[in-house]
């Protein structure tokens, strides 16, 4: 038995050489027929009894059956029907082993059971190189068209994943079918490069819409934050104080915005864990609002409109640092022209005014700090299943709790009244809470959209509509240098460019099946 | 001369005439044929048909590979019998098949005896 104890698995199946079961209860048997096919060249693995063959079966490497009928308890014959009744075993060739002279009946009964042949106990040398041949040849026949067979499935199942989704054709694993050196790995090919195509053209083309759709709510966006910088210097002419303006503005704000969501039904409760983070958007909001009121009260809008471009450098500084979007050269240049925009701009603004008012200019300069971390706060962690309306009222609403302390505390509350007797300083105040509404929308759905990156590129558009509604509201003056800077700036917002569309991976299943070919 | 040598002659080709193959195969038949036996007798005696014959059949296929022809047809002839239900004199015939197997066991051994030397097949 010791010559016939299971091999080591097969490294290399070398031609004609195969691993062969044999299965007899009787050792001198199982050790003569061990023998033999060692002696052909073949491999052989030796049971004793049906259960401990179809064990050995299941660990899917047989090429081909010895088959003994005649066993206690389980007989050849129960061995054959369970190896036909499964699909993993079905097409392995079973050869039965029977004494011809006595035995007809169980011989019939073993090919009408699936049996490939039989082989007379006393059989020669020649007798079993001639049935084993066959019986191995037939199981390659059968390995190779299941094979193929497996193969066109994948190449099936790969055309109708892409049909229904836009995939990234080269994960859909069909490398190996379009390996083939026949006909079939040609159609793999020629299915595969025309597939390839159809994808980046797609992905091309869905990039250019988000690019377009990006720019015109980036357009927007400028245009209503842009007003925000003349309508505060607007504010401070009739003496109002930053705190007040800031709150009240977010008060109704976020009354609108808690209305809309309340009507909607969309208003769903906060869970803990993002409170903080809420919290933290409605503190640095506010904050950025006083900065700017504080600005505008002491230098021209156009130029706090200016400065405010500033956080693009920031944003970038901030999400590429922190792995939110990655930082190529390219990227970085477009940046850099908008750097140098906003130095030409505030340089010569310094050098018409004749410099001073240096805490007004970092009191302007912080502004865009505040923004920068404001919008990659935004792109990294908004809480999903609030909505973009309920979201955004909760956070003026924050915003107005922090600063109400404050108003309350300086008094401002009693100038009130002033509000309701100074009706331009009234009608400023209701504008700039649309403004800061609307636009606070709008900067989510952008940032959502483009990423940090491109959002904070409506920071140029903001100073661009910013300068523009100076001009036209406070009559303000610009310079050749200004101009400048502001085409700097643009050209720098085409450099950026949006952030990169995330592939779609192909259904699991799928995948699954992939990874087992 | 109970063995035929030309069944053994046959056995020796099939292993690809390796005489270490056919010293084990004598050896593994030495060592199970009277564990058939037993089995038989002890089948013979509490009247159990179906593993009589399934011992018999065994012992009846492996005599003929060694050539033991006397053994095998006596084998054969109480498989045939069995196959029905248990033969008369069932225990009586299982006598007679050990008796044959002690002189079949007798000149097996001397062939194994002259394979170890190297005297034989030659």
């Amino acid at each position: 038995m010791n010559r016939a104890a299971p091999q080591t698995m097969p490294e290399s199946r070398r031609h004609g050489s195969a691993r062969v079961l044999i299965v007899d209860d009787h050792k001198t048997n199982l050790l003569k027929m061990s023998l033999a096919v060692k002696n052909l060249g073949h491999e052989a693995i030796c049971k004793q009894d049906g259960p401990s063959a179809l064990e050995e079966l299941s660990r899917g490497n047989i090429d081909i059956v010895l088959l003994d009928i005649v066993m206690p308890d389980m007989s050849g014959f129960d061995v054959l029907q369970s190896m036909k009744s499964n699909a993993n075993l079905r097409d392995i060739p079973v050869i039965v082993i029977s004494s011809l002279d006595d035995d007809v009946d169980s011989v019939v009964r073993g090919i009408e059971l699936g049996a490939e042949d039989f082989l007379p106990k006393d059989f020669n040398p020649v007798l079993l190189r001639a049935r084993l041949g066959a019986g191995i040849e037939k199981k390659r026949l059968r390995d190779l068209e299941l094979e193929y067979l497996r193969q066109v499935d994948r190449l099936t199942k790969a055309a109708a994943v892409l049909e229904a989704g836009n995939f990234n054709p080269s994960k859909l694993g069909i490398q190996e079918v379009s390996g083939r050196g026949d006909a079939l790995g040609k159609l793999a090919r020629v299915f595969l490069s025309m597939a390839q195509q159809v994808y980046e053209r797609e992905r091309a083309f869905r990039a250019r819409i988000a690019t377009l759709r990006g720019g015109f709510i980036l357009l927007a966006v400028g245009a209503l934050y842009g007003l925000l910088t003349p309508l505060s210097r607007l504010a401070s002419f009739s003496d109002a104080h930053p705190w007040a303006l800031s709150f009240w503005m977010n008060l109704l704000g976020s009354a609108t915005l808690i209305g809309i969501a309340l009507c909607r039904n969309r208003l769903r409760p906060v869970a803990r864990k993002d409170w903080p983070y809420l919290i933290a958007l409605g503190a640095i909001g506010s904050l950025a609002e006083v900065l700017l009121f504080w600005a505008t009260a002491n230098l021209p809008a156009s130029t706090v409109a200016m400065i405010l471009v500033m956080d693009n450098f920031l944003v970038f500084a901030f999400a590429s640092t922190t792995g939110f979007e990655t930082a190529d050269f390219r990227r970085l240049f477009g940046v850099f022209l908008g750097v140098i925009a906003v130095g030409i701009i505030v340089l010569s603004g310094q050098r018409v005014s004749g410099g001073g008012n240096w805490v007004w200019y970092l009191a302007a300069l912080a502004v865009p700090a505040v923004y920068a971390f404001y919008y990659v706060l935004t792109a990294s962690r908004l809480p999903a299943y609030l909505d973009l309306f309920a979201t955004w009222g909760i956070v003026m609403a924050i915003s107005a709790v922090i600063t109400f302390p404050i108003v309350w505390l300086t008094g401002d509350f009693a100038r009130t009244g002033d509000f309701v007797s100074d009706p331009q300083l009234l009608f400023v105040v209701l504008i700039m809470a649309g403004i800061v509404t609307v636009g606070g929308v709008l900067t989510v759905i952008l940032t959502k959209s483009t990423g940090s990156v491109f959002a904070s590129q409506c920071s140029y558009a903001i100073t661009f509509f910013g300068i523009a509604w100076s001009v036209l509201l406070l009559r303000e003056s610009i310079s050749l240098w200004n101009w400048v800077g502001l085409a700097l700036m643009v050209l720098g917002l085409a450099i950026v460019g949006p952030r990169q569309e995330a592939e779609l991976e192909p259904p699991a299943e799928f995948m699954d099946d992939a990874s087992r070919a | 001369m109970s063995i035929d040598r030309e069944a053994l002659l046959d056995l020796f080709n099939l292993i690809g005439e390796d005489p270490q193959g056919l010293a084990e195969l004598i050896e593994s038949f030495l060592e199970q044929a009277p564990l058939l036996l037993d089995e038989m007798q002890r089948a013979a005696e509490s009247g159990d048909n179906a593993v009589l014959c399934r011992a018999a059949h065994t012992l009846k296929s492996t005599a003929r590979d060694f050539g033991a022809k006397q053994l095998s047809v006596l084998c054969e002839t109480l498989e045939k019998l069995s196959r029905q239900g248990l033969p008369d004199h069932a225990a009586a015939q299982v006598d007679v098949i050990s008796a044959t197997y002690i002189l079949t066991e007798r000149e097996l051994g001397g062939c194994l005896a002259d394979l170890k030397r190297g005297e034989w097949p030659g």
